[in-house]
């Protein structure tokens, strides 16, 4: 068997090792995690999740950018 | 490999979530990663259509297409930072059904894609192999390509793609070495362009039907906003990744028709028997370093391809399944990995049995309709965007300059590049119209009752104008 046949069999061999590798941990992280879990990736994480603008309000979605409180036409002070 | 690991398992009120680690060299790599591989492959046939010079100037053309493509994707992307790309800027400007055809659109471009390149990566290891006078089978490193590059897109996208940045730079120096080797800034050097070139072959009609092929240079690099979710700075590294792509790829197309047309006559390179025409000119050029450095770069190449279609297909994949266009249980992310995992290896067997057993011109031609499809959409899109969330309204990372202008004329391109299509593949263009107009029923009538059909609009911004 020369070199070349050798490494036919090597490639066989790597992908399958390969293949079970993957398979393994696709079932250990099913089992080991609930689905809930797995699935609870959210999209637009960051637009949706953050709480406190930043400075200067660079970063904040427009809609929800906080406007100027107008001064009280009926305040005395 | 990802580098935040939770090892324990979460609470069960947190989220896991994909990881933000990506930067604008990520996304470059990704891009043109996925469409160098036509710079080595595939335009050619184009000459055989067109000759030399409507090979030239369906790479201009396509070239303004995807500009356009590149524009618009910049603009909406780097607003729209959701995984799924085009898939996640349907559901926000146009509606459900658009949607889910859009994300069909994009899993079969890129896992048929992902099928030409590790078909080709397998018969590149055998053509090396004739080389040393050995005969040996193609099918097992097709499969082993496909294992290792399932397994570094199952660990992580950080390395996945930083290993697509360092080889798909590396397959580009393989075509600027050519340019040097055969001296390409003295014309009359090394290259024959006098002797070479022809009048157009089939006339103008022959241009047309060579459109079709013009796609290959660039195929993919809207692959770029699948990465929205996962990029640090989607404003930023969106827009200056896909651009600087665009005009790598833009700069690699020119100089791949300069130095194959000028050692190649356009009888042989319109029906390459061997693959690949850069590898071929390089052979004429009787350097065996030049030789060998474009046999790397082919490979190269075709990998670095496979790897971004892996990523691209999971990721389309998966932001159907986590807004329930498909079964939820796709929506799933590796909890130490922070990788659609599901969706990988889901994709994974298709693209083997693709591979394994269709012809190279079948496969590829299913993805430059699925493509094309995708790109007619765009200016739907870019209208909708513009028209219900004008500028000013919402922060947008890029937005690009004389709109209308380029959703218009990548409409008309489009449009020109089906008649192309229909041309020479007008039965597989109907096949594939048939299987959407198909899924689109199943879509309407049994799966839309599934659809998170408020939580999937995810953007805070304000209600579009008219609403």
């Amino acid at each position: 068997m020369d070199l070349w046949q050798l490494s036919v069999w090597a490639a066989w061999i790597i992908s399958a090792a390969i293949f079970i590798y993957l398979i393994f941990d696709f079932f250990k992280v099913n089992l080991k995690y609930s689905e809930t879990v797995l699935t609870s990736s959210r999209e637009g994480v960051d637009e949706l999740f953050r709480t406190k603008p930043r400075r200067g309000n660079r970063s904040w979605p427009m809609s929800q950018r906080r406007r100027p409180r107008r001064p009280n036409p009926t305040s005395t002070s | 490999m990802a580098n935040v690991a939770a090892a324990a398992p979460a609470p069960s009120e947190s989220h896991v979530n994909l990881l933000k680690v990506l930067g604008p060299i990520h996304v470059w790599g990704l891009g043109v990663g996925i469409v160098l591989v036509g710079e080595f492959m595939g335009w050619n046939y184009g000459v055989g259509k067109g000759g030399a010079f409507g090979a030239l100037i369906s790479c201009f053309v396509i070239g303004l297409l995807y500009t356009c493509v590149a524009m618009i994707d910049s603009e909406i992307t780097s607003t729209v930072a959701a995984a799924g790309g085009q898939y996640a800027q349907a559901k926000h400007t146009v509606g459900p059904l658009m949607a889910f055809n859009v994300g069909l659109f994009m899993v079969l471009t890129y896992t048929m894609l992902n099928a030409s390149d590790i078909q080709v990566a397998g018969q590149l290891i055998q053509i090396g192999a004739q080389q040393f006078k050995a005969a040996i089978p193609w099918q097992p490193f097709t499969v082993l390509w496909l294992a290792i590059l399932t397994l570094l897109n199952y660990r992580g996208v950080f390395a996945t793609l930083t290993v697509n940045f360092v080889i798909t730079a590396a397959a580009f120096l393989t075509i600027v070495i050519l340019f040097l080797g055969v001296q390409g800034w003295n014309p009359t050097a090394v290259l024959l362009h006098k002797e070479l070139l022809t009048k157009l072959p089939y006339g103008w009609i022959g241009v047309i039907a060579s459109l079709h092929f013009g796609i290959w240079y660039y195929l993919g690099i809207e692959g770029t906003c699948q990465a929205a979710e996962e990029v640090r700075s989607p404003g930023r590294a969106l827009p200056l990744g896909t651009m600087s792509g665009m005009i790598t790829l833009l700069i690699a197309a020119a100089i791949t028709w300069y130095i194959v047309v000028g050692l190649l006559p356009w009888e042989y390179t319109g029906w390459d028997a061997e693959l690949a025409p850069l590898y071929d000119a390089a052979k004429v050029t009787g350097s065996p370093a030049l030789t060998v450095i474009l046999f790397v770069g082919t490979l190269l190449s075709a990998i670095a391809s496979a790897n971004g279609c892996i990523n691209d297909a999971a990721r389309a994949w998966f932001s159907m399944g986590r807004d329930r266009y498909l079964p939820q249980w796709f929506g799933a992310v590796h909890p130490k990995y922070h990788t659609p995992f599901r969706s990988i290896l889901f994709l994974t067997p298709i693209a083997a049995l693709f591979a394994l057993y269709i012809p190279l011109a079948q496969i590829i031609t299913f993805s430059i309709l699925s493509g094309l499809l995708n790109y007619t959409f765009m200016p739907i899109n870019m209208w909708n965007f513009r028209r219900k969330w004008p500028v000013g309204v919402i922060r947008r990372g890029f937005e690009h300059p004389f709109h209308p202008v380029p959703a218009i004329v990548l409409l008309v391109l489009c449009v020109a590049v089906f008649f192309a299509i229909y041309l020479g593949y007008g039965r597989q263009l109907l096949a594939m119209m048939a299987f959407y107009i198909v899924a689109s029923l199943w879509f309407a009538f049994y799966r839309y009752r599934y659809v998170r059909r408020g939580a999937q609009f995810t953007m805070a911004w304000p209600k579009p104008v008219g609403y």
